[in-house]
């Protein structure tokens, strides 16, 4: 991997145990996150889609060192954030941040959105007394709120305005990396269109990288560069945007963009592949190749075997067919 | 000094930690001094005093537009509207009343059993002049409005030193539990892990706690007296306000904006007490105002059944007085009962007008 | 369209009232609906949409909400009029609903089973092996394999789209000759979407049942078809077929909201809708899109649009009309 990327993940692993309590047997491991790596670039968005339950956002936690891995390293700058303490960990949390899919719940209802977004600059005793008030007002002009919104409590705003809110808080310690876990799904279209819109002129000004987590693919071909498909855990393609759209290598991404319902009236560009089944439970993944049992090109060696990632014309590709 | 004030969470909190130490530190050197400076009930107004003022007061001044707010939300409700009126209304009685009213423990023979103002009834009395019982029709007077009972002790005045001891009672204890069991409940949900176990099966075991029997036996070695029943009263209630907050302080940690919080660098202290708190706030003070009737209840059954304070006329103890002497002067137990229910009637009001106004979701 | 309409909705109005006022929901919708038609009912949060369906099957009195005017008549019995429990014999029998989150919908205490089988034998007064036998053969119908054994499991053993699949089997349950789906498929991924609707489009056309599908997601509106209508700020901006209303949008809004998306065509910047969506609260007689409408004139400010036909079955409240200026002049 380049070594200019700002984030490393090496082989990133979270698995939680099912019960294994006091009084509970331990019933298994659910893999969440099992075995990721990739970079993220300067100024660069990767965007990491799954469906619900894949673990994108467990990972998108682990980035922000919000848990502990079971195995495996996340490099910011060439530093192990899971080894950072003290001020090297402050320093790391003022340069990732993050954006919230629910714009009510991540707002505290008994704090001004103003105090919302100070408390950042609070916590890491930047700007006091008047600099801090004038660093809030700034930040909410630079997200499209107003100065009077400032003094407001959050169930005074919609939704879209709210989003606008938690995207003020992220940017508050001028970080570097901003982590987006599904920051339009819970809003309405016209007001989606703003919000991503909003981000994309804030990375274009900010020089921000992202790590854009999202499932709808319309989403994450507006705004990312390359393209990680995560299923059970793993990432099983990881492509520049343009190519994955044009030709995606795994059969999963494949089903998913056929899946993807094109708006317009006629203007399907895929053989439509309607995928079987569910996806299974991640406690009990099937073995060799996980995706198996609904994949449309499955054949011999995939319930057996294990694939191994390959590199396809600079991509990456964890599927028998390109193995 | 600054790095310790933030580890604790921001000014307001040490302020609190270090007024709470004090007083304990006074209390504490009174003890071992053998003096008594102040009465043991005054260290419980200051305990209740500075957590009233600091977590109640000067959030709702400091955030003036959400009190409005949730005030407009409140006001709606016209029931609770009134019950706060009559709570004040007590409040007020039992401040400023006992400078009006007679002694509630003055004994006068010959005004036995007079009846309310407007009613007159007809009592057997011994006429000396006559050597004999005779009947004879008594009317209410002015000086007795609320009439007296079997021993002439003027009803007005008992009623009204009985509000005051009910409302002690009600607030003091309903404060101690409170705050033990937000104590407790919020540290067990932020801990978690074998804390939170050990916690949560401590309160089961004090849930299931016969506190009624537990009273008896301490007020039968150690004689009745109100800080004694205040004391049991607070140090047995606090379990269900410990479940509630434990509950709602597990569903808020797995917020957004207690994840973003944590994202930002923030430390436990400031989770716990800058968003944890004000966050099970509302349902505090909503379990808060309708624990308070039960606690009065539970002071006056106590009175009722002989184990109240005897230096003190609360409401049960003339309740039970009255009981006695139902059909000789029925007023001495009606009189007590109604003002029981309707004080009982004014905190649940309210509380289920506090409960409505902070539930989000009502918000639309 | 030939064949014979069974739902007729004619100037339909409905409000809730809340504490800052009356929230004028549904202000002025009418639709017909053929037999095994499919209408769908497009715009954002807050349009009326739900609230639409709602006042049809009259469920949205039990919600806070009041009818004010108009008819929606089923077979040419006006439901809006008609008493409580005339109501509750046609849903679930003639009309039965879905919702967004099939979670919320079925009682985890009760299997499964119980509950599909709950209307066979409440409407149709089936004995208990004749309903059992139904509900199998429902579950097989939406797609549910073992249909036996998952009878008896209770809907925490289900994953998502199954429980939306139990749900559909349990509004099929009575043959309704109306299916209403509000979202049905907002709460699911993207692959169990795709199946979910093409079960919806798949028991439309094998049992000639008309689809009332609620939704704000063009994509899955354009894989269903039929005729579309959307609504804004709880009146109606634009109906038509779905051809029509997808490839030549007339209502500013609709393009607008096309241009919103960021599909998996072009390129460039997304267009936006600049500020928020109308408060229905005491709303102004005047076009509710106007303060965020590039074409806004000064007559949109002044008067309200009423719908004109621009094309054949295509209908618009638009100003930019002629047909609809005609109206007002």
């Amino acid at each position: 991997m380049s070594s200019n990327s700002l984030l490393e993940l090496q082989g990133l692993q979270k698995h939680y145990p099912v019960g294994g309590g006091l009084f509970t047997p331990l019933v298994g491991v659910v893999r969440a996150v099992d075995g990721v790596s990739f970079a993220i670039g300067e100024g660069e968005t990767l965007g990491l889609v799954g469906e619900s339950g894949c673990g994108k956002s467990t990972l998108g936690r682990l980035v922000l060192r919000l848990e502990h891995p079971t195995a495996g390293h996340a490099l910011f700058r060439g530093r192990d954030i899971f080894r950072l303490q003290g001020l090297e960990l402050k320093g790391f949390r003022r340069q990732v941040q993050m954006i919230f899919q629910d714009p009510q719940s991540s707002l505290d209802p008994r704090m001004t959105v103003g105090d919302s977004v100070g408390e950042a600059l609070l916590i890491h005793g930047m700007q006091v007394g008047k600099e801090r008030g004038e660093r809030v007002e700034e930040l909410f002009l630079k997200v499209g709120l107003e100065r009077e919104h400032i003094h407001r409590y959050p169930h005074e705003f919609s939704g879209g305005q709210k989003q606008r809110v938690g995207i003020a808080r992220a940017l508050a310690t001028s970080p570097r990396l901003l982590v987006a876990d599904e920051p339009v799904s819970a809003l309405d279209l016209s007001i989606q269109a703003q919000i991503l819109n909003l981000m994309k002129d804030l990375q274009e000004d900010l020089g921000l990288s992202y790590l854009f987590i999202a499932h709808d693919l319309g989403v994450i071909r507006y705004v990312a560069n390359r393209v990680a498909v995560m299923y059970l855990g793993k990432i099983v393609e990881l492509s520049r945007k343009e190519e994955v759209f044009s030709f995606p290598l795994h059969p999963y991404t494949e089903a998913l963009l056929s899946a993807a319902l094109p708006p317009r009236a006629g203007r399907r560009r895929w053989p439509r592949i309607l995928l079987g089944g569910e996806v299974p439970s991640p406690m009990n993944p099937p073995g060799g190749c996980p995706f198996h049992p609904r994949c449309h090109r499955a054949f011999a060696p995939c319930p057996t075997v294990v694939p191994q990632a390959t590199e396809v014309d600079g991509r990456l590709v964890v599927c028998h067919l390109w193995g | 000094m600054k790095s310790l004030v933030s580890r604790l969470g921001g000014r307001r909190h040490a302020t609190a930690l270090g007024l709470l130490l004090l007083l304990g530190a006074v209390g504490l050197a009174q003890g071992w001094l053998g003096l008594t400076l102040l009465p043991p009930l005054a260290f419980f107004y200051a305990f209740l005093g500075v957590l009233m003022l600091l977590y109640g007061a000067m959030p709702l001044y400091t955030n003036r537009r959400l009190t409005a707010h949730y005030w407009r939300r409140t006001r709606r409700n016209r029931l609770a509207v009134a019950g706060l009126w009559f709570i004040v209304f007590l409040v007020l009685l039992a401040v400023i009343g006992p400078f009006f009213t007679q002694s509630p423990t003055r004994v006068n023979f010959p005004e036995k059993n007079l009846p309310p103002l407007g009613f007159t009834i007809s009592q057997s009395t011994f006429d000396l002049s006559a050597g004999q019982f005779i009947a004879k029709e008594t009317p209410g007077v002015w000086e007795h409005p609320l009439g007296t009972d079997d021993k002439g002790r003027d009803m007005l005045a008992m009623l009204v030193s009985g509000a005051g001891v009910s409302l002690q009672v009600g607030l003091l204890a309903t404060g101690l539990a409170v705050f033990l069991g937000a104590v407790l409940g919020v540290t067990s949900a932020y801990a978690g892990g074998w804390v939170d176990n050990a916690l949560m099966r401590f309160t089961d075991i004090m849930m299931t706690f016969p506190f009624f029997l537990l009273l008896i036996f301490i007020v039968f070695l150690y004689g009745a007296s109100l800080t004694l029943i205040i004391v049991v009263i607070g140090l047995t209630g606090w379990t269900g306000t410990a479940r509630l907050v434990r509950s709602e302080a597990l569903s808020l940690r797995t917020r957004e904006f207690v994840l973003a919080a944590r994202a930002l660098g923030a430390s436990p202290a400031r989770v716990i007490f800058r968003h944890l708190i004000p966050n099970v706030m509302s349902p505090i003070i909503v379990i808060a105002t309708l624990s308070i009737p039960g606690i009065i209840l539970a002071e006056s059954a106590l009175s009722f059944v002989g184990l109240g304070d005897p230096s003190v006329a609360s409401w049960g103890r003339v309740l039970n007085a009255g009981q006695q002497t139902l059909d000789t002067a029925w007023w001495v137990a009606v009189e007590p009962g109604v003002l029981l229910f309707f004080t009982v009637l004014a905190f649940n009001f309210l509380g289920d007008g506090l409960r409505d106004a902070f539930d989000p979701r009502t918000e639309v | 369209m030939a064949s014979e309409v069974i739902l007729e909705v004619r100037d339909l109005r409905a409000s809730f009232f809340t504490i800052r006022g009356e929230v004028k929901a549904v202000d002025g919708v009418s639709f017909d609906l053929a037999r095994g038609e499919t209408l769908c009912l497009v715009g954002e949060s807050g349009c009326g949409k739900t609230a639409t369906a709602l006042a049809v099957l009259g469920l949205i009195q039990g919600l806070g909400g009041r009818i004010l005017g108009g008819q929606a008549r089923y077979r040419g019995e006006d439901l809006l009029t008609a008493p409580a429990s005339r109501l509750r014999g046609l849903r679930g029998r003639a009309l039965a609903m879905i919702f967004q989150d099939p979670q919320s919908c079925l009682n985890p205490v009760l299997t499964v089973g119980a509950q599909i089988m709950e209307p066979l034998r409440l409407h149709l007064r089936l004995s208990a092996r004749q309903a059992r036998a139904r509900a199998v053969s429902l579950l097989q119908q939406v797609g549910i394999p073992l249909p036996e054994r998952r009878l008896q499991d209770y809907p925490h053993q289900f994953s998502g789209g199954m429980k939306q699949r139990a749900m559909i089997a349990a509004a099929l349950s009575c043959g309704p000759e109306v299916l209403v789906a509000d979202e049905p498929t907002t709460a699911l991924d993207v692959t169990t979407k795709a199946q979910i609707l093409d079960l919806l489009k798949r028991l439309r056309q094998e049992r000639e049942m008309s689809l009332i599908f609620i939704s704000h997601d063009l994509g899955a509106v354009a894989e269903l078809g039929g005729r579309v209508v959307v609504m804004y700020g709880g009146r109606m901006a634009e109906t038509g077929d779905l051809e029509q209303v997808l490839r030549r949008p007339c209502h500013p809004y609709t393009v607008a909201l096309l241009a919103c998306i960021p599909d998996l065509g072009g390129d460039g910047r997304l267009k936006t809708i600049p500020g928020q969506p109308p408060s229905l609260i005491d709303p102004p007689q005047s076009c509710l899109l106007s303060p965020r409408c590039p074409y806004a004139l000064p007559v949109c400010r002044r008067h309200r649009p009423e719908l004109a036909e621009v094309a054949p079955g295509q209908q618009v409240a638009c100003f930019l009309y002629p047909q609809v200026l005609a109206r007002v002049v």
